[in-house]
């Protein structure tokens, strides 16, 4: 159908559907008179209105969940009675149903207990019937490690469920590295949970689902297997395999449960083999990101896993709350009590081999029982000879030609093959081909969904102030599905660009310190580094592209600025001279405004570092290089834009500072002046620009430092309360930005610093206090950040200053001016404290290392009043 | 539009008790934030609201199919199964109404015949909106929202259903 003929059957389709019935054929006779086939659409659409009836699509998406969370009949369960019990509190819920904690309410058992009940809606038949093997297994199994099952019954809504013995305890994972354990204590720990499982296994029962999460630990440290849900007995009538077989947690299932094959006692030794593997290494076996359950199922089937002593010296990106972290190979030893050369030491050899045993992919190649497992790990704790054996290439050579004994030639070639390192997978064709349409189609779904979320839904709200907290969502979010897109991109240079481009974005609302941010510096950092990895390999590709170069020149940079604000300067400036170098490399020619304005952006980003290190004359020599290449790429290009001569004025901020610290007094407030005038000029043809005004007021700040030094007080207090003025206005625009926020701390706390040295503490007091709140604001906020923690003792030693000053007055009564001198010494004394950690930690600038002293000796003349007789 | 508002709010609030672990669904919770953000400043500009649930709209499609296609996908992959015992969420009962992907498929070929009444689909069903905030949002009358709206349908349930193919 044609846009035009749709156009045509749409309009008769809606005057037919508004007609009675009755008068519906004459019109359609008068409108389709010479169109038979516009006749046959409209009534095959009209037919079609009549089967969507009233309820197609009506209920819209977003309402068809069940309103009301009081109306979620599990919700409504608690503090009610079900059979002799009374349910106190939810505490898990899963497939099958939720899990309460509950006591008996006759008071003849006074213990808690786990109630578990079959979810609201899920009352299948085949749910009661799991819920009727669950109980019948659990109640023939009878071991210290194995959660007891108590009783059992119906609610009187008919709702099954089960009640069992309470466990409390920490996953066994997480007890282990909580508790530091050694690869010994860990083993020993396994053991008792081998020995659960063999008792088990004995009695006919296979657990299926053997994790981390369903082996808890107590505080006393005995393991106890819970949640048998999925187990089944051992017997081949029973009806329930079909049921159960498709439930079970990919990441420690079998090779033959990913297939649907038949599930034996060795299931489980795999399962224990991954949950060994993980205590042991803290890996998974399978490299997989893990959100791509496709994937990580292919690994299972086919990729080896990779030797545990191998895999110890390997850093990993996990996953925890709001994005990822790196997970060093010192994190993963240090919480085995090791080091990683120590850790690889001790599972080379011997747990390599059982490990890689209990992991075969074929079940008959495993342990034959968990009871062998367990044994072999005996010996190896008592030093004796264990029964696993190095997986020789001799093996799977043997095995290969035994499998393809026909075709001989072809076993050659393949053994040739796998001698080379060539994994053969043989996957059906037809299959392959549909999976990896599938995968495809998923994969631009997740593109898409990436880029809505950064590029579409951010640029829709990124200008309207009040949108931090909807920012915060997105960012998480589509880090989420770039994640997942990074596993899938391949090699495909338009589609890494994209990932490149779409992780700087991520980064840039993250934490870029010259953009409203989200105050996130590591995760900035984190995702920069991503972009970096991607545009590294996009130019190794293609090393002369000076377009990529540029590009790959610019996420130094970012992450330069971002070290820088995160007080890393020495590594601030290795990322800036990559930039530098990469900038030079690509070239700049006169005409080229973009490419001049960056290698300038080089110079002055290099030069802000310097500063911040004390290398002032080098950082004063690199900001004059970076002005005049500005002010030159301005001028050979005007009206092509403002940016480089906004730059400048950034070039003239860090000169004024850099003169400032050298003593150059006069020059300082010169160059100070130059950079508010060029941003007074900006900001006059585009007054509502947030950032310029943020700029103007960073500028203004500068300006009045210089004029207090001059001893100009007047107006020095007169630019910082413009500066204020500024920030206040962002702040009423948007409360959660962190950067408007921290600088009107700032500039609270220099008018208020400024008024208190006029004599003026009755004004300066206020504001500095109301410094100090803002600041302990965002310290909840950023707790990373050691632009806080310098606030923190900036503005202690300024209310130190304050009530010293008071206690000095003549105005404060004598009784008064004890108890400000106490007053004093107590900021002065927290003012200490603060610059000595940062002292510690190495984050102290240049012009603050005389601050622990200054601070020790205003301590000290507090006490010096103290003791003086009034 | 309160009514919206009130609406969004209260899944929204649903969405964050109940689906602690579903981060599918908390990228849906996320656009109602995003826009409880915007509507509870005084008069955010008309225009910026419509862009807002345009790409909203279109958001919550792609969220809900992809979901939809990873778990299809998860079902027939491989061996065929679920993905977890514990982890594996109620599906909505949306998949039980309606085949999510087939609609998906069947909205993508209607915007080639009018993009207009496609987008007319994705803000009613995916973000709920009335006939009213339709057409606010695309600028058009809501006779013409209406119309559009149920023509749509009746396509797209023929489409879907292949009622056609007798």
């Amino acid at each position: 159908m044609t846009p035009e003929r749709w156009q045509q059957v749409m309009h008769v389709l809606d005057a037919v559907i508004l007609l009675d019935t009755t008068e519906r054929d004459p019109y359609l006779d008068k409108v389709c008179a010479d169109d038979p086939e516009l006749r046959v659409e409209v009534e095959s659409l009209v037919d079609s209105h009549k089967r969507a009836g009233s309820d197609f699509l009506n209920a819209s998406a977003v309402n068809l969940r069940p309103p009301v969370v009081g109306a979620d009949p599990a919700r409504a369960r608690l503090g009610h009675r079900i059979g002799a019990y009374e349910v106190l509190e939810e505490i898990g819920h899963g497939g099958m149903g939720e899990v309460y904690r509950a006591v008996r309410a006759d008071g003849q058992y006074t213990k808690k207990v786990a109630l578990k009940l079959v979810r609201g809606g899920a009352s299948t038949v085949s749910v009661l019937e799991r819920f009727r093997y669950e109980r019948q297994i659990l109640a023939g199994l009878d071991h210290p490690n194995i959660a007891r099952l108590l009783d059992g019954g119906t609610t009187e809504d008919g709702v099954p469920y089960l009640v069992m013995e309470l466990v409390e305890g920490m996953p066994l994972d997480k007890f282990c590295d909580s508790r530091l354990l050694s690869i010994t204590q860990r083993i020993e720990l396994f053991r008792q949970v081998c020995a659960a499982v063999q008792y088990a296994h004995q009695r006919l029962v296979i657990h299926r689902d053997l994790k981390p999460g369903n082996i808890l630990v107590s505080e006393d440290g005995a393991p106890k297997l819970v949640d048998f849900g999925i187990a089944k007995i051992l017997d081949p009538s029973s009806a329930v395999e079909t049921t159960f077989s498709r439930a079970m947690t990919p990441q420690y299932a079998s090779p033959e449960q990913i297939r649907g094959e038949s599930i034996t006692t060795s299931t489980d030794v795999y399962s224990l083999g991954v949950v060994l593997y993980q205590l042991l290494t803290g890996h998974s076996p399978y490299r997989v990101g893990g959100r791509a359950s496709h994937e990580l199922s292919r690994a299972i089937i086919d990729t080896e896993p990779e030797r545990p002593s191998l895999i110890v010296l390997q850093g990993q990106e996990v996953r925890i709350e709001g994005g990822a972290k790196h997970l060093t190979a010192e994190d993963v030893s240090h919480v085995r009590g090791s080091s990683p050369r120590r850790l690889r030491r001790r599972l080379s050899g011997d747990l390599d081999n059982i490990l890689l045993k209990a992991l075969r992919k074929e079940p008959e190649r495993r342990y034959a029982s968990v009871e062998q497992f367990d044994e072999d790990l005996r010996r190896h704790l008592a030093g004796l000879p264990v029964t696993a054996l190095k997986d020789s290439w001799g093996y799977r050579a043997l095995k290969f030609t035994r499998r393809h004994t026909v075709a001989t030639l072809s076993t050659i070639v393949a053994c040739v093959a796998l001698i080379l390192g060539t994994s053969m997978i043989v996957y059906e064709s037809r299959v392959a081909a549909e999976n990896g349409r599938r995968a495809e189609r998923r994969f631009n779904d997740v593109r898409q969904l990436a880029k809505s979320l950064m590029f579409g839904l951010h640029d829709s709200i990124a200008d309207i102030p009040g949108s931090t907290n909807a920012r915060h969502l997105l960012v998480t979010t589509s880090l989420e599905y770039l994640d997942r897109l990074r596993e899938d991109v391949g090699n495909d240079a338009s589609l890494q660009k994209e990932l490149a481009n779409a992780y700087e974005r991520v980064g840039d609302v993250q934490g870029n310190p010259y953009v409203a941010n989200l105050g996130d510096t590591p995760g900035a950092l984190a995702s920069y580094r991503k972009a970096l990895s991607v545009r590294t390999s996009l130019l190794n590709n293609d090393p002369r592209n000076s377009t990529l170069k540029a590009q790959l020149s610019g996420v130094y940079w970012k992450m330069g600025i971002c070290q820088d604000a995160a007080s890393d300067f020495s590594g601030s400036i290795a990322s800036l001279q990559q930039a530098l170098a990469l900038s030079l490399s690509a070239g700049a020619t006169p005409g080229d405004l973009i490419a001049q304005d960056r290698l300038a952006g080089d110079y002055w980003a290099i030069a802000s570092a310097q500063r911040k290190t004390g290398d002032l004359t080098d950082a004063l020599e690199n900001y004059r290089k970076a002005a005049s290449m500005h002010e030159a790429a301005a001028a050979t290009n005007p009206g092509k834009g403002s940016a480089p001569l906004l730059h400048s004025s950034g070039d003239y901020y860090g000169m004024a500072k850099v003169l400032a610290g050298m003593g150059r007094k006069a020059e300082a407030t010169d160059a100070a002046k130059r950079s508010v005038s060029v941003l007074r000029s900006i900001a006059k043809g585009d007054p509502n620009n947030a950032t310029i005004g943020q700029y103007l007021a960073d500028s203004l700040e500068v300006e009045a430092n210089c004029l207090e030094e001059e001893q100009r007080l007047g107006q020095a207090l007169e630019s910082y309360r413009a500066a204020k003025d500024i920030y206040e206005r962002a702040m009423l625009a948007d409360a959660k930005d962190s950067r408007s926020s921290r600088l009107l701390g700032y500039t609270d706390m220099q008018v208020g610093r400024v008024l208190v040295k006029e004599g003026n503490v009755a004004a300066g007091l206020p504001l500095l206090q109301s410094a100090l709140r803002i600041f302990s604001q965002l310290a909840e906020k950023m707790p990373h950040s050691t632009y806080i923690s310098n606030n923190f003792a900036n503005i202690y030693m300024e209310l130190g200053n304050a009530h010293s000053s008071l206690a000095s007055s003549r105005e404060t009564s004598i009784s008064q001016r004890r108890a400000q001198w106490l007053e004093a010494r107590k900021w002065y004394e927290k003012s200490r404290v603060v610059w000595l950690a940062l002292q510690r930690q190495g984050q102290l600038a240049i012009s603050e290392k005389n601050q622990p002293d200054l601070a020790s000796q205003k301590i000290k003349g507090c006490e010096l009043a103290l003791a003086r007789p009034l | 539009m309160p009514l919206v508002y009130g609406e969004l709010r209260r899944l929204a609030h649903h969405y964050l008790q109940r689906e602690r672990d579903d981060h599918t669904l908390q990228s849906t919770a996320l656009v109602h934030e995003a826009y409880l953000r915007l509507a509870g400043r005084d008069a955010p500009q008309l225009q910026n609201r419509a862009h807002f649930f345009g790409v909203a709209a279109h958001l919550m499609r792609q969220i809900l199919v992809d979901y939809a296609r990873s778990h299809a996908a998860a079902r027939r992959g491989g061996g065929a199964y679920k993905l977890s015992l514990d982890d594996a969420p109620d599906l909505p009962q949306i998949f039980a109404s309606v085949d999510l992907i087939a609609l998906d498929g069947a909205l993508e070929r209607l915007s080639e015949l009018n993009p207009q009444q496609s987008r007319v689909v994705e803000l009613r069903f995916f973000a709920g909106l009335t006939i009213e905030d339709t057409s606010k949002v695309l600028g058009v009358s809501p006779a013409t929202v209406k119309r559009y709206w149920t023509t749509a349908r009746a396509w797209l349930h023929r489409e879907i259903t292949g009622d056609a193919a007798e």
